[in-house]
């Protein structure tokens, strides 16, 4: 295909602005899927986005169009998730395009994300379409959102395409704009192949997928072929463009979108980011490939039953095949036995780990409360990273201990910007800068711990916003802080699986709080339970779970013992899904009490 | 085969605030076509038996099977023995409640010879705070009646743990309860069972129940004062003067096959468990249509076996074989016996004072591995 014919895209946006309506459109205009394939989102193919209605990862599609005037081109469009968590899929998706088609919500306007994304798209050089959608609406705006994109890419009303993805409004006139405003990709076919990995799936059969974006040369069927990263090499087997499924080609050339199968076993080998070349006559420079996505916060997960630590492992191992974003090594806890610490890139990944591994495993699994990972200093100049807060060193070998710092955003109407510097205040936000995007529509910078967003940053300001506020962030770097280690202690014993880091100014109303929410959630036992929190040996906080003194039923006979029976059957698989610490049980809800608690 | 035979008799003469019982009210004039259907399906029952069948004991519950005309006990007692036999020295027992005395002299003649009586309280205040519908002098009227008609195994239940009931007030109902030399006293804490009307007073904070704490003093202040006036405290709630204990009873305990005729009433024969409909006029209809009125069954295999016989057997005085418990639990036996929860009795295992007041916490923590 002359390269001239060639379009590369992504679609970017805040979460759920519309794009994966919007690439069903393209999908259909573009006679892509017959009508028996197309279903609303369909390139949200997994069950969880399905259900849950979001975008996880990006899908690439291609699709052949035939343009008014008869020629036809090759457009390659990728769909992006909109959610924080997921923004490093957008960043590489962005690296096999020329163009991005960024969607506002005519409705909602500019939020947090489509700013990010705006950034994002501009650091990778490329055409932006600015694109309204949803002007279907009765609330859409479309005049106010033209001028918010106006103050955000200097874009006039006539370089903005107005759509409604939903009901196929403007559709034709978008695909004009790809074609007339994203320039063709250039690479010379004939130079020494570079091809991109810009994404990988696992294939059961025929092992990692790795999905390119030739940027020079041209990629054959059978080729010898060399990862430049680690310089492994493989004969590509199978190469091709993807439709909803695969479709074999003899060979994708510069410019093009596909995907590569070469018999690799581990996705490790062929690494998102890394350049493929042709084994006999390599290229002499890789591409420049990707930082390295890095988990933002960890968890402890722990099968409830002890016998199911190995087929945890198993399953873990199966879903990192298909996300490499997820991390996890061993750890063992007294109170929760062996289970494994896991880095995820944000609340969101860490809940559809844990529905992947209870739906797709059948694991049931305990999962302690998230934490950042903290860079602590020793006393002999060491530093460490310290993942679980159970493993912090004793206050007296610790020189310093710095936590990540965030670059946060806040897109807020401006009457409720007051709100939301108090609550960003109360998170140890450091103010930065205000813009504002149009005359009612602030953008607040902060330099936020992440400690105070992981848990319920975001509910809270979407309340104290009547859910209007919008938020982004990107990690910025570690710093060092006034934290210390908070210890529970329950009939004196620590339970490891409970420490947290907290700032020291915080750490009595997070102790009260956490024994408050311990107390109501340890059910009533045989013996008195005694909930304490500490700072090193000091005691700061401290509850009661008072005994039963009475606790026996009265009359068992001929009719009762059925029923008492199954009673007793389901209190025994109760106690048997709560963990003991030393005669204590503790339910599996009190592990993730913190996020429940009221400070 | 031999076994014990319940039978309910559903007719109440008004409704006490705390029971789950199944129960009616005014509903006496249906006695009759009740007691044709009780017989019906004992009947269908026993035919369904491929040998020959004895009881041994015979428990006529409720209800009131005493508000009942006592003609129909005997009708129901005529077809006992007409198809199936009774073994000569069976226990056969009527729950009565206060103001059915007329009816005494009837059952004695038909051959009840234990009854139980349902006093509740010794206390005018007592009783009216459970709802009753009798005063004292009712109850220890009907408790004379029943001895000057000649019964020599009477029984007594009696309700601790009424709302607003004090220490004080428990003790004077004990003490005139001991005064009146009945064979046999069950005294079981008050329960608030759901969708009863005490559960919706309580949910509306409305029940002003002893603290628990009040209640398990109540209950060993009970334990002391029975025992030291010679009853043996040979279940949790239930006590007796020697060789009084409720053969009935202590079947169910000791995991015997039984008949349940009548409404809601619960059999257990060849390791199932069944039980009828506790819809009157379904019973009777079922009855009538099919002989039987089976609601549902459940088959007790080992393990549930294995849990019942841990959960009825903890219960009692005897207790439960160390031999059985070591082989079962031995991790959960040694832990609670450290913790004077059980205690070790010529090696038969039971509850100690204080496991007896959490007697369901160290039963369930018994079981936990099983
Ligand atoms: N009224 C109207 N609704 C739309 C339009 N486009 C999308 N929607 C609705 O907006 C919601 C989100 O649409 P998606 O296509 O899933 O949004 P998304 O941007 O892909 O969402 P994420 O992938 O989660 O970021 C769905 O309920 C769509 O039906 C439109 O043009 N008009
Ligand atoms: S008399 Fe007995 S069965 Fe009838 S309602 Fe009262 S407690 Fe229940
Ligand atoms: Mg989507």
């Amino acid at each position: 295909m002359n390269l001239e014919h060639i379009r590369n895209f992504s679609i970017i946006a805040h979460i759920d602005h519309g794009k994966s309506t919007l690439a069903d459109r393209l999908l259909e205009q573009t006679h892509t899927l017959t009508s028996r394939q197309m279903q609303n989102q369909v390139l949200d193919s997994m069950d969880l986005e399905r259900e849950r209605g979001i975008t996880i990862k990006s899908h690439a599609i291609r699709m052949d169009y035939k343009a008014p005037d008869n020629t036809l081109y090759e457009l390659n469009l990728i769909d992006t998730p909109g959610h924080v968590d997921f923004s490093y899929e957008v960043s590489r998706s962005l690296t096999a395009c020329e163009g991005a088609l960024l969607l506002v919500d005519a409705g909602q306007g500019v939020e947090a994300q489509t700013v990010s994304n705006v950034l994002l798209a501009m650091d990778h050089d490329l055409a932006i379409i600015p694109v309204i959608n949803k002007i279907d609406l009765p609330g859409a705006e479309v005049d106010r959102v033209v001028m918010q994109l106006h103050d955000l890419l200097g874009v006039e009303e006539e370089e903005i395409v107005k759509i409604s993805a939903k009901m196929g409004i403007g559709i034709d006139g978008l695909l004009k704009a790809v074609i007339d405003q994203i320039p063709p990709p250039s690479g010379d076919v004939n130079a020494p192949l570079k091809a991109l990995i810009f994404d990988s799936i696992f294939d059961q059969y025929r092992g990692a997928v790795a999905y390119v974006r030739v940027f020079q040369g041209t990629l054959k069927t059978n080729m010898p072929i060399t990862f430049m990263s680690s310089s492994i090499k493989y004969d590509a087997e199978e190469i091709g463009t993807l439709k909803l499924g695969r479709i074999k080609q003899k060979e994708i050339h510069a410019g093009q979108v596909g995907y590569l199968i070469a018999s690799i076993k581990d996705l490790e080998e062929a690494r998102v980011g890394d350049t493929v070349t042709s084994t006999l006559t390599p290229a002499t420079e890789p591409l420049s490939g990707y930082q390295e996505v890095k988990p933002m916060v960890f968890a402890g997960l722990y099968p409830i039953s002890a016998d199911d630590f190995e087929d945890l492992r198993a399953a873990l191992e199966k879903l990192r095949l298909n996300d490499a974003s997820l991390r996890y090594v061993p750890e063992s806890s007294t109170a929760l036995g062996f289970g494994f610490r896991c880095g995820f890139l944000g609340l969101l990944h860490m809940e559809i780990v844990q529905e992947r591994l209870a739906r797709e495993f059948d694991m049931e699994i305990i999962t302690t409360v998230p934490n950042a990972e903290y860079e602590v200093t020793l006393t002999n100049g060491d530093v460490i990273n310290v993942q679980n807060p159970a493993e912090m060193p004793s206050p007296a070998n610790i020189q310093q201990i710095a936590e990540p710092m965030l670059d946060a955003q806040v897109l807020v109407p401006s009457e409720y910007v007051g709100n939301v510097m108090r609550i960003a205040q109360e998170r140890r936000g450091r103010y930065r800068t205000t813009e504002y995007i149009d005359p009612t529509r602030a953008l607040l910078r902060y330099d936020m711990p992440l400690s105070e967003i992981v848990l319920d940053f975001y509910d809270r300001l979407k309340s104290v916003s009547r859910g209007y506020a919008s938020f982004d962030y990107e990690y910025k770097a570690h710093q060092a802080g006034d934290l210390v280690k908070l210890d529970l202690l329950i009939n004196g014993e620590p339970v490891d699986a409970l420490s947290a880091i907290v700032h020291r100014d915080k750490s009595y109303e997070w102790g009260r709080a956490l024994c408050q929410k311990l107390k109501e959630l340890i059910p009533r036992q045989m013996f008195e339970v005694i909930i304490q929190a500490a700072i090193g040996a000091k005691i700061i906080s401290r509850e009661t779970v008072r005994p039963f003194r009475k606790n026996v039923t009265a009359k068992c006979y001929g009719g009762d013992i059925s029923r008492k029976r199954k009673l007793l059957e389901r209190q025994k698989e109760g106690k048997k899904r709560m963990k003991q610490v030393g005669s204590v049980e503790i339910p599996q809800e009190a592990f993730l009490a913190v996020l429940s608690m009221e400070t | 085969m031999s076994l014990g035979l319940y039978i309910h008799i559903p007719f109440c003469r008004s409704r006490c605030p705390y029971c789950d019982f199944a129960f009616v009210v005014r509903q006496t004039h249906l006695a009759k076509r009740y007691t044709n259907a009780v017989v019906h399906e004992l009947q269908t029952q026993i035919n369904a038996f491929d040998t020959n069948t004895t009881f041994d004991t015979l428990y006529f519950g409720g209800g009131t099977p005493s508000h009942m005309p006592p003609q129909y006990i005997e009708q129901i007692l005529n077809a006992v023995q007409k198809h199936a036999s009774l073994s000569s020295n069976a226990e056969i027992t009527v729950e009565a409640n206060p103001g059915d005395q007329s009816h005494f002299s009837t059952l004695k003649k038909t051959g009840v010879n234990r009854l139980s009586l349902g006093i509740q309280a010794l206390t005018d205040r007592a009783l009216k705070a459970l709802g009753r519908f009798h005063n004292t002098e009712d109850a220890l009227d009907a408790f004379k009646a029943a001895r000057a008609t000649g019964f020599t195994n009477i029984g007594i239940d009696l309700i601790f743990g009424a709302p607003k009931q004090t220490q004080e007030e428990w003790t004077t109902i004990l003490k005139e309860a001991v005064t009146l030399n009945a064979e046999h006293i069950s005294v079981y804490g008050l329960t608030i069972e759901p969708d009863t009307n005490f559960d919706k007073r309580a949910k509306k904070q409305q029940l002003p129940l002893p603290t628990e704490t009040l209640q398990s003093n109540m209950f060993l202040r009970t334990i002391d004062h029975l025992t030291a006036a010679h009853y043996e405290h040979y279940e949790i709630s239930n006590f007796a003067q020697p060789n009084f204990a409720s053969q009935h009873n202590q079947s169910y305990w000791e995991g015997k096959p039984y008949l349940g005729v009548g409404l809601s009433a619960h059999s257990f024969i060849n390791n199932k468990r069944i039980w009828n409909v506790n819809d009157l006029q379904t019973y009777m209809q079922s009855v009538e249509n099919t002989g039987l009125a089976v609601a549902s069954s459940e088959t007790i295999d080992a393990n549930k076996h294995l849990l019942e016989k841990i959960m009825l057997g903890i219960r009692r005085k005897k207790g439960l074989d160390i031999d059985f418990l070591e082989q079962h639990t031995p991790t959960q036996l040694q832990h609670l016996l450290n913790h004077n929860l059980l205690e070790n009795h010529q090696n038969r295992i039971r509850l100690t004072r204080k496991g007896l007041l959490i007697a369901d916490a160290v039963c369930t923590e018994l079981v936990k591995d099983l």
